[in-house]
């Protein structure tokens, strides 16, 4: 394990100063408390191995969730020149868009309490989840298109959910340049049975409430107000996804060597953005992005059913309206100020959230004059928040910041040490009732398997790259 | 000197791996196979009631290890096919051939424990050494 080289810049930056064969230094926000963390897995060396990737602007980032990836760090971010740069699918993951999905109700957490069991069942039983999931859908390969194409206005168009939910998703919900004739039979296969499906590992729905507001005006302005009762959807594009960045691996191993691009790890493997490669893979991540896009729209729709039907109230009663959606594995071809001069640039996140200030075109108009909503889901046993975008996180970070908690412990290690536990009962006495697809999962995913997400938060909002708003606290789960 | 048949599993912060060791070449691939699916299920017993034929093909050992193992993945996330027994009939030039045997996921007999997302490339190794072969693999999980 190599010494890690990390200069102090302020109590929330680190430089990985320019060295070798890397183009630019590396960058990572952490508390000093985090640093060892960030050390201990080494993934400091997958932020100076992405700094020697061609076309890579100011820094190679990585954000206080940091761990170690496949090539690239989760909590990565890199940002690369359309001209001479490269895109990489290890840059986005093999979860295209898993992101996450913040609804808020016009229901108080003393409603929802006494019936909090009966609204987890009906979340359990209305959205198909854990391995293998299949969904309630029947898809034909030209609708599944459709759905590639289209994102979640596709559900909207078909019954699932209103064309108001559309505004307040990434990119409105469909990403341009989807082109389904560049996607694999098989990923067009596995993913077919998987859309409206919340899948299995660490995603999620859950239900919580704001248990406090940093920011009065910013909370208002979102529609959130304290103890009001939230909803966060957490998944991504499923096997369709997975499949897409599988097929795309083999293509860029193939274009790697073709353009002469020098790897430090073949999980690195990209080419030039704009070469035939790089655009069949913009065009590929596109339809994932959709598929993602729907998935979450549907799940929304079956959560407003279920929770009308489970509280016996009236759809305008409960009334639950999208905050946002964000996606934390995606890249996108952005503008952006790199020493003063504007450029076009592919903007890499991986396990990282866009973070908009205020006044920027992308961010929804009815949230233009506070920045864009970042959602940063933690562990299953405390809590959530929501923050907003800033101009520091612009001109620092490519308008990014951090997307979760990010694990400490293996899958195995948490299997290990919830041996005898009965961590339901836990959960519970704790005030937060979860159903899960299996045993297992719940021992993977108990929250010591995470860090505390609130030390993340802390750091972003230390560094001004996102601002915090609102803390929410979990009452019920649906695990996959 | 025996076959030695050796299966482990690698701790990994956010997913999980596995080390394979064995005599022979097409052995490693066999165990590897074996491996991926004491993840997906472990203590599974499974029939051997259907026949899947694999043939892929890779720049190197690592590469057909990652599409082998894919190739089996992509089988058991789309028809929920379940293997316990696997024959690689050809390896080499780049080209793998080999059979799989098991059934489909039967619930009420069968506890998926988890789902691969992907086969990666991630600290990938197929090595010999001391005339033995070694691989490891780290899967997305």
């Amino acid at each position: 394990m190599s010494e890690p080289k990390l200069r102090k810049v302020n109590d929330f930056l680190w430089e990985i100063p320019k060295e070798g064969k890397m183009r630019v230094p590396g960058r990572i926000y952490a508390s000093a408390e985090m640093l060892p963390d960030v050390t201990r897995d080494n993934a400091h060396e997958q932020v100076a191995n992405v700094a020697q990737l061609p076309g890579i602007v100011k820094f190679s980032l990585a954000m206080p969730d940091i761990h170690w990836g496949y090539g690239f760090p989760i909590g990565g971010v890199a940002a690369f020149d359309v001209e001479e740069g490269i895109i990489s699918p290890g840059g986005v993951g093999y979860d295209i868009n898993c992101g996450v999905r913040l609804l808020r109700t016009d229901l108080q957490r003393k409603a929802i309490e006494p019936k909090i069991k009966e609204v987890v069942a009906a979340l359990f039983r209305a959205i198909p989840s854990g391995v293998g999931s299949k969904g309630q859908l029947r898809l034909s390969a030209q609708e599944e298109k459709q759905v590639l194409v289209e994102g979640a206005h596709w559900a909207v168009k078909n019954g699932y959910g209103r064309p108001e939910d559309l505004d307040k998703i990434e990119e409105n919900g469909k990403m341009q340049g989807a082109d389904p004739s560049v996607i694999s039979a098989k990923a067009m296969e596995r993913g077919r049975p998987q859309l409206g499906t919340l899948g299995s590992g660490n995603h999620f729905v859950e239900v919580g409430y704001v248990e406090e507001v940093f920011d009065q005006r910013l909370a208002e302005a979102l529609g959130m107000f304290k103890d009001q009762v939230t909803i966060i959807v957490h998944t991504g594009s499923r096997g369709f996804g997975h499949q897409v960045c599988d097929d795309y691996i083999a293509v860029m191993m193939r274009a790697s060597q073709k353009y002469g691009i020098e790897l430090p790890d073949r999980q690195l493997c990209c080419a030039p953005v704009k070469s035939p490669e790089g655009q069949q893979y913009l065009a590929a991540m596109a339809c994932a992005v959709n598929f993602a896009f729907c998935n979450r729209q549907m799940i929304t729709h079956w959560t407003r059913e279920a929770f009308e039907k489970a509280m016996g109230m009236s759809p305008r009663d409960i009334n639950v309206q999208v905050v946002y959606e964000v996606a934390h594995n995606i890249a996108k071809l952005e503008r952006h100020r790199v020493n003063g001069k504007e450029m076009e640039l592919c903007v890499h996140r991986k396990g990282a959230t866009r973070a908009f200030p205020p006044g920027h075109p992308d961010v929804p108009e009815q949230y233009r004059a506070i920045g864009q909503p970042v959602l940063i889901p933690g562990d299953m046993g405390r809590y959530s928040y929501v923050l907003v975008g800033t101009q520091k996180a612009m001109e620092e970070t490519f308008g990014s910041t951090c997307h979760g908690a990010g694990r400490v412990m293996s899958r195995h290690q948490a299997i290990k040490s919830a041996r005898g536990r009965a961590l339901h009962r836990e959960l519970e006495d704790h005030g937060i009732f979860v159903m899960a697809s299996s045993r297992e999962t719940m021992a993977e995913e108990m929250p010591e398997a995470y860090k505390d997400v609130s030390q993340v938060v802390e750091a972003v909002h230390g560094a001004g790259i996102s601002i915090k708003v609102a803390k929410l606290r979990p009452m019920g789960v649906i695990k996959g | 000197m025996g076959t030695r048949r050796h299966i482990e599993l690698v701790d990994h912060t956010g997913d999980v791996g596995i080390r394979v060791r064995a005599a022979e070449l097409p052995e490693l691939f066999v165990l590897a196979a074996e491996a991926m699916f004491q993840i997906i299920c472990p203590s599974c017993a499974v029939r051997k009631s259907l026949t899947r034929h694999v043939a892929v093909a890779g720049d190197d050992l690592g590469q057909l290890l990652v599409n082998w193992l894919s190739e089996l993945n992509f089988w058991f996330c789309t028809e929920q096919e379940l293997y316990g027994e696997f024959r690689i009939s050809s390896l080499g030039d780049g080209f793998l051939r080999g059979v799989a045997r098991g059934e489909k996921v039967d619930p009420q007999r069968h506890a998926i424990r988890t789902e691969i997302k992907a086969v990666t490339y991630h600290k990938l190794y197929v090595t010999q050494r001391d005339q033995e072969w070694e691989a490891q693999v780290i899967f997305d999980i």
